[in-house]
């Protein structure tokens, strides 16, 4: 059996899915390369107040965050309302209104934008307009944690009221709130410019990532493909179970390692250009609402896994249809319009969007959350769950081909 | 020859991919159409005021053929803008006098509503971000936006929507061009008839030129009966009319440089088109030569226009000014070539951006063709010229 699934696997590294796994690092590359290297738009505002533009503007921004990393307690906000008031990001940032709208970075948004947050609660977004500090909450850690602590609770009732799927109970709010008390504070920040452009870009790139599957597991099952199903797999002893299932097997390991490649490739372009400095900084100061007690790193990870499992779902979607259709160009076909309607589905602010697997990457992996009664049970579990539902019904979908499979 | 090219186009007209192509361009073009017409309902505080036809219908029986000035006049008197009649005027002066209405215009405002436009061009032009302009190309700008000297309002809300509309379907027309011309020089199947038909006496250099031209052909008039299907179907709620109307009549276009009719400007996006076809059907002859297999090519081609459709989101002045201008999507596609005025200079010469992009496109098109011809006879000429060595070589022996 083990043979038999190397052998498939090898088969599935075929002219098709290799020009396409190219493709795609090609399209990475240039999407990365390109668009951070815009000089026009990618600008840091560096130790000494300079402006440096380019690739080289996450360096002199991480350099000049030395300043600002640490732990975000009574002090730590004393200190920085000083800082603040008398540094040259603040003297630029006035000057210049759109500066952080466009593409401009100062290390006072890492620290400023967290604080404001606690204000602005679930109308927070960027720009110079979210980087002020005359509040009235900053003057001790408590009041300040606090704040924060509401203006959380504020944005997950907001979206319960509009997008949630169920309206939650008195009894759900008060096991909310207990979550929310959890939240360990002080929290620690960092420079974690590197990490946030891999998420960015890994969120752009994934449903791509998802054409490579189409097209490189579309001839698992059928028969007008070299690497396909011929007169040899379904007459051969024992022949066409195993082999279905070996297929199968391989079919999931090739996307494991086309993901890995995917994954791969972004992890070294945006380490080489912004690096992965601030691993260890809490996920609340990426993550705002985030409920739960980890880092950023580990959240970036959580989202990592999160689209390999949806991957997985995918590929197992795109082996169905090539059963189904015999035919790799219908089965394609087929993949790439899912793909697409998945897109357009995922286009809304309801929370049914989150059972679709073109969603297990997304941040929600981090930070969304669903009640099973009183007890709230992180998404990230849900998609655990959800994925090995929707893999066995799609297994058993596909079994089912080898017993009724006619080549004529 | 003749029979050859009807072969080869045959192969593609009669395969199940031309049925489906032509479904989904009527449905594209009915859902463009029905998207276009739910945009004209109009909805206030209350709720449903009136549906998109009867907005229209307003529009039409409301709107003559009337100087703008006279327009803005009226609407000054009329106040309250609800339907399209109204709301185009009020668009319009919204865009010349910094959000503005109507009511709030002088006579003197109203009277000098083209030149105030023309003080407007030329307030971007100096102050344009991506290009700073020589005085030379300033006036060359301001001489064609000065041939503006009188602006009437009629109804042309049809010929709006499908100038507007058409950048987005087009590219999708295109994209399943390129995958119906596809087995011309693919071939997936296992029955040798691509080594056979080599090997015949016809069969290098006459089939090549057959395909060539059969993907041309066939090529040219799947885009001509898409964009005539999308046509009818996109105006036939809308109504005909307007199509001798300018473009500076709608808000999108108020402040284009080019003093064109709608009819014009339809002729200018089908001709976009059409030059984007010929790139398209090149580089896809040139990658499924390549590639040899259908589904090969099918993934580099899918790729990219993925990679385009990646740079349109992140819309990008640089990248679309020195690369994605001359690619397909924008190319047949983008609005801004009517409302940027982009220059490309070159030997001291400024270009307008439309001309260049097409000139350079076309150019980059017969290059493209010229690869795929070496690539496909690249067999035959390495035997001459291994002949040739061979022929020397006895010679240099005698």
């Amino acid at each position: 059996m083990r043979n038999m699934v190397k052998f498939e696997y090898r088969k599935l590294w075929n002219r098709v899915s290799i020009a396409a796994v190219i493709a795609m690092c090609i399209l990475s590359t240039l999407h990365t390369f390109i668009y951070l290297n815009m000089k026009g738009q990618w600008r840091a505002i560096d130790a000494n107040g300079n402006i440096v533009s380019g690739l080289g503007s996450y360096r002199a921004l991480k350099e000049a965050c030395e300043d600002i990393e640490g732990t975000i307690d009574g002090k730590y906000i004393e200190n920085l309302l000083v800082q603040y008031a008398a540094s040259d990001d603040k003297q630029y940032l006035d000057e210049n209104r759109g500066f952080l709208g466009t593409g401009g970075m100062t290390k006072y948004m890492f620290p400023n934008y967290f604080i404001n947050y606690a204000y602005f609660s679930y109308y927070m977004s960027n720009g110079n307009g979210k980087m002020g500090l005359d509040y009235g909450f900053l003057e001790s850690e408590k009041s300040f944690y606090q704040k924060y602590r509401e203006a959380i609770k504020e944005q997950l009732m907001f979206e319960n009221q509009y997008a949630g799927l169920v309206k939650y109970t008195d009894a759900q709010i008060e096991a909310l709130d207990r979550k929310i008390a959890e939240i360990d504070t002080p929290v620690s920040i960092a420079y974690f410019q590197g990490i946030s452009n891999f998420m960015n870009w890994y969120d752009l790139e994934y449903p791509i990532f998802w054409v490579v599957l189409a097209f490189a597991l579309s001839c698992a099952y059928a028969k007008d493909s070299p690497g396909g199903v011929s007169e040899l797999t379904i007459s051969a002893a024992r022949g066409r179970k195993k082999n279905f299932r070996s297929r199968w097997i391989a079919g999931n390991l090739f996307a494991v390692s086309a993901y890995l490649i995917f994954v791969g490739v972004l992890l070294a372009e945006h380490g080489a250009v912004a690096t992965f400095h601030g691993f260890s900084a809490s996920a609340q100061t990426y993550w705002f609402d985030c409920m739960f007690n980890f880092s950023i790193g580990a959240g970036m990870v959580l989202k990592i896994v999160g689209g390999l499992l949806g991957a997985l779902v995918f590929a197992n979607m795109v082996m169905l249809f090539s059963g189904m259709f015999k035919n790799a160009k219908a089965a394609t076909a087929s993949a790439i319009v899912l793909l697409i309607a998945l897109s357009k589905l995922s286009n809304t602010y309801s929370q049914i969007k989150l059972f679709y697997p073109l969603q297990f990457s997304t941040d929600a992996m981090v930070k969304g959350f669903f009640f099973l009664g009183n007890t709230l049970i992180p998404y990230s579990i849900i998609v655990l769950l959800l994925t090995i539902l929707y893999i066995t019904i799609l297994a058993l979908l596909i079994g089912k081909i080898n017993k009724k499979y006619y080549l004529n | 020859m003749k029979a050859m090219i009807r072969v080869e186009s045959k192969r593609i007209v009669k395969s199940f991919m031309t049925l489906v192509f032509f479904a989904v361009v009527v449905l594209l073009s009915v859902n463009s159409s029905y998207q276009a017409l739910n945009s004209y309902e109009l909805w206030n505080y209350n709720g449903y005021v009136a549906s998109g036809l009867e907005n229209l219908k307003h529009g039409k029986e409301n709107t003559s053929r009337i100087d703008i000035e006279q327009a803005i006049a009226m609407q000054r008197e009329n106040g309250e803008a609800v339907y399209v009649d109204e709301t185009n005027i009020e668009k319009l002066v919204k865009m010349n006098y910094s959000d503005r209405t109507a009511k709030e215009l002088s006579d003197k405002e109203i009277n000098r509503f083209l030149e105030s436009r023309l003080r407007i061009i030329l307030r971007r032009l100096d102050e344009s971000s991506h290009f700073t302009y020589t005085e030379k190309e300033k006036e060359g700008f301001l001489e064609r936006a000065g041939k503006l000297t009188r602006l009437t309002i009629g109804y042309a809300e049809g010929w709006k929507v499908l100038n507007r509309d058409m950048g987005k379907f087009i590219p999708l027309v295109l994209f399943m061009i390129s995958v119906l011309v596809m087995p011309l020089f693919a071939d997936d199947t296992q029955n040798k008839m691509k080594e056979l038909t080599s090997s015949a006496r016809n069969g290098k250099k006459r089939l090549i030129l057959a395909r060539f031209v059969s993907a041309f052909m066939m090529g040219s008039v799947f885009y001509l009966s898409a964009v005539v299907c999308y046509f009818v179907i996109k105006m036939l709620p809308f109504g005909f009319e307007g199509s001798g109307e300018l473009i500076q009549s709608n808000a999108d276009t108020f402040f284009s440089t080019y003093t064109i009719t709608y009819w014009e400007q339809f002729l200018i996006n089908c001709l976009r088109g059409y030059v984007t076809l010929v790139f398209v059907v090149a580089l896809t002859v040139l990658i499924s030569a390549m590639a040899e297999r259908i589904m090969m090519g099918s993934a580099i081609i899918c790729f990219f226009w993925l990679l385009l459709f990646v740079m349109e989101k992140m819309a990008q002045f640089e990248v679309n000014h020195c690369f994605a201008n001359f690619l397909p999507l924008r190319l047949a596609g983008s609005a801004d070539f009517y409302t940027l005025n982009e220059v490309y200079r070159f030997g001291g010469n400024s270009f307008d951006g439309i001309a260049w992009c097409l000139m350079i496109s076309m150019g980059v098109s017969v290059i493209m063709l010229a690869l795929a011809a070496i690539w496909l006879m690249k067999e035959r000429l390495m035997v001459r010229a291994s002949m040739r060595q061979t022929r020397t070589g006895h010679m240099n022996e005698e």
